[in-house]
């Protein structure tokens, strides 16, 4: 008698443990994201958060990763550092097994900081701040253009294309063009240029002309045209084209928001600028073509819709590896990354993690050079 | 000396901006004592409706008037959901002022919401080919229409101040408001009447500023920080003082970017507000030229 309840309790056990675990197995994945709704980073949040979520989508259309669905939790940081920590730790509660940070970097600084405390993989498609992975985190991962890589790939372009060119650099004097202009400029000058005249524009101006008269006055062989505030800059390159200033201009990559071509006109023919994604290359076209298609003209040629689709195809590539929605052997995976068929970067340039740097674009062989022309986005510029 | 016109002109512009900020802030201050910071938004407002509009494919004259027609009753709507129900509860002034300052960030973070946070293009009403008017002088249309626009506002208002009974009734309610309710001027209306005007002022700024820059949520902020400066240094009393401090502050970052080189051009509307503080706080106009 005992032992057939034994038997039946035994058999009951069983079952409720198999029931469970096909309950386990259907569950969807949890992935985290943090992301600015409303506040200053939201203009470029929005995009990169609409760019992950497209893959993440296309992926559960496809089947998802492992069997399951993976289900995105969204937060807003308010683009406030500490919210961005009280949301990481929210996410992680959750059950998040990553979590997309698409903020701005000072809340990406934030989200990673605890992350890393709770041990979540984590990262970012494009914050660029050299302070998120250097020291070296071990559980942040990123694929974004850093300033250090941005400007190693400006230097190889200047070099082949203009020898030593005599320098003018304008800039915006919002909080975000001045941290940029500022990292650009001492890296230009440890690499041996020279700057004939170093200009700024005031948040917001109308008019830059006095700006753009320096610098013609200066006769500079190159004009670098950078900073954060695009309709500032966008002014400058209008300035520039009206003085009839000879000397080609390149910009940094906040020059990939669609709306530039449309703000400067037929002033932008010729701007070049740096990025990390070649809209010449037919994969990166078809990417582009189905974001379109989902967000419309905001997703055209949009660099940072296009990394954040690239990068949640990486992370869910992780995943699959990893061979389980297990946080540490996820984040080995991602540390495992190597040659990852990638939409960053010079065609053939794959992404790679190892041990010791989270960073998957390191080499100024990932940067392009992104031209415009007939007020339009033109690929790439050979050099 | 050889693009000295060229400095002139471009001063000028960007003072025209300021000054029509600061005229906007002058009406409402003059006629209410409120200072409205929200004003900017009226600008952004009509300058984003616009854009929206235009990218509808609407016909150019009319979106024009309407984007400036619903900016500025949507001014209208912060007076009588925000102020007039604080009024009636007795709130001090500084709590008025206060609750604008919650409408500056509602509307400025529910335009981005709706209408998206990307700064894009306002087309101005003009070609953007310039006028050559000289070998280093030229002039855009947009820049014609921006000095334009403020001489026919400013002189709109000094007629509508001292050529209407209602604008008569506005300066006695700035100079002493128990004497002009006793004297039979309904303040609720000169306060709504001075939000209408304040509203379309800004909304009609948001068409000289935006083709010169962009439309987007956060377009407000730089004028009317930058506005509300030059209303200080010119005089809080005066519409005259709005233009002089708009074309001063605008005159002298233009200059001094050029003669003395643009790295520091941020800091010196604040230098100047400083100075003018400790030196002369009442502003460049004399009371006794103000509105009253």
């Amino acid at each position: 008698m005992l032992r057939r309840i034994f038997m039946a309790g035994a058999a009951g056990v069983l079952a409720l443990a198999a029931g469970a675990a096909r309950a386990q197995s259907s569950e969807p994945i949890i992935v985290g994201l943090t992301y600015d709704a409303a506040k200053q980073a939201s203009y470029y949040s929005l995009l990169m958060r609409d760019g992950t979520l497209a893959r993440i989508n296309e992926i559960n259309a496809a089947g998802g990763v492992l069997g399951r669905q993976i289900k995105v939790l969204t937060e807003d940081d308010e683009n406030n550092p500490a919210v961005a920590a009280q949301k990481v730790e929210k996410l992680a509660a959750a059950g998040a097994v990553f979590i997309f940070e698409v903020g701005s970097s000072s809340t990406g600084l934030a989200a990673s900081r605890v992350a890393e405390e709770l041990k979540v993989p984590n990262g970012s498609s494009a914050n660029v701040a050299e302070a998120l992975t250097n020291p070296h985190k071990h559980w942040y991962f990123r694929i974004s253009l850093r300033d250090s890589i941005a400007t190693q790939g400006l230097i190889g372009f200047l070099k082949a294309k203009f020898k030593e060119p005599k320098l003018a650099v304008i800039r915006d004097a919002t909080e975000t063009g001045l941290v940029v202009s500022d990292n650009q400029i001492k890296f230009l000058e440890a690499a041996g240029f020279k700057y004939v005249a170093k200009e700024q524009i005031s948040p917001g101006s109308v008019d830059v002309t006095a700006q753009a008269l320096r610098i013609k006055a200066a006769n500079p062989d190159v004009v670098l045209v950078t900073g954060g505030s695009l309709p500032d800059l966008a002014n400058y390159v209008k300035a520039h084209a009206r003085l009839g200033i000879k000397a080609p201009m390149v910009g940094n990559n906040l020059f990939a928001t669609t709306s530039f071509p449309a703000l400067a006109g037929e002033a932008a023919d010729g701007f070049m600028f740096v990025d990390v994604v070649d809209t010449g290359r037919p994969d990166v076209s078809e990417a582009d073509k189905k974001l379109v298609a989902l967000h419309g003209d905001r997703a055209k040629n949009s660099t940072l819709m296009l990394v954040s689709y690239d990068f949640a195809g990486l992370v869910v590539d992780a995943i699959k590896r990893a061979g389980a929605a297990d946080r540490a052997k996820i984040r080995d995976a991602l540390e495992a990354t190597s040659n990852y068929p990638s939409l960053v970067g010079r065609k053939g340039a794959g992404v790679s993690f190892s041990a010791t740097s989270h960073d998957g674009v390191n080499n100024s062989a990932q940067v392009v050079i992104r031209l415009v022309k007939g007020g339009q986005y033109a690929g790439s510029v050979d050099y | 000396m050889e693009f000295l016109p060229l400095v002139v002109l471009s001063g000028l512009q960007v003072g025209c901006v300021y000054a029509m900020m600061a005229l906007s802030y002058f009406v409402i201050i003059n006629a209410t004592g409120i200072v409205n910071f929200a004003q900017g938004e009226w600008m952004m407002l009509a300058a984003v409706f616009g854009a929206a509009m235009l990218l509808a494919a609407l016909p150019y004259p009319l979106v024009f008037l309407a984007s400036i027609l619903a900016a500025t009753l949507i001014s209208l709507l912060a007076e009588r959901l925000v102020i007039r129900p604080l009024e009636a509860r007795g709130a001090d002034i500084n709590i008025l002022v206060v609750g604008l300052l919650g409408v500056l960030v509602v509307v400025r973070h529910t335009t981005g919401l709706i209408f998206g946070r990307e700064e894009v293009r306002l087309p101005g009403p003009f070609a953007e080919n310039p006028l050559i008017l000289g070998e280093t002088v030229f002039v855009l249309p947009q820049t014609l229409f921006v000095f334009a626009v403020t001489a026919a506002t400013f002189i709109a208002l000094w007629l509508f101040l001292h050529r209407t009974s209602f604008g008569r009734s506005f300066r006695i309610a700035a100079i002493d408001p128990l004497g002009a309710q006793i004297c039979g001027v309904d303040l609720g209306r000169v306060r709504f009447a001075a939000f209408a005007i304040g509203g379309l002022i800004a909304a009609l700024l948001g068409w000289l500023y935006g083709p010169l820059h962009a439309a987007g949520n956060l377009m407000g902020e730089a004028p009317g920080v930058k506005g509300f400066i030059a209303l200080i240094i010119g005089s809080l009393v005066s519409p005259l003082g709005a233009l002089v401090g708009g074309l001063l502050l605008g005159l002298f970052e233009v200059a001094a970017a050029f003669y003395i080189g643009s790295l520091y051009s941020e800091a010196i509307a604040f230098v100047m507000l400083m100075l003018f503080l400790f030196v002369r706080p009442q502003g460049i106009i004399p009371a006794r030229w103000g509105s009253g």
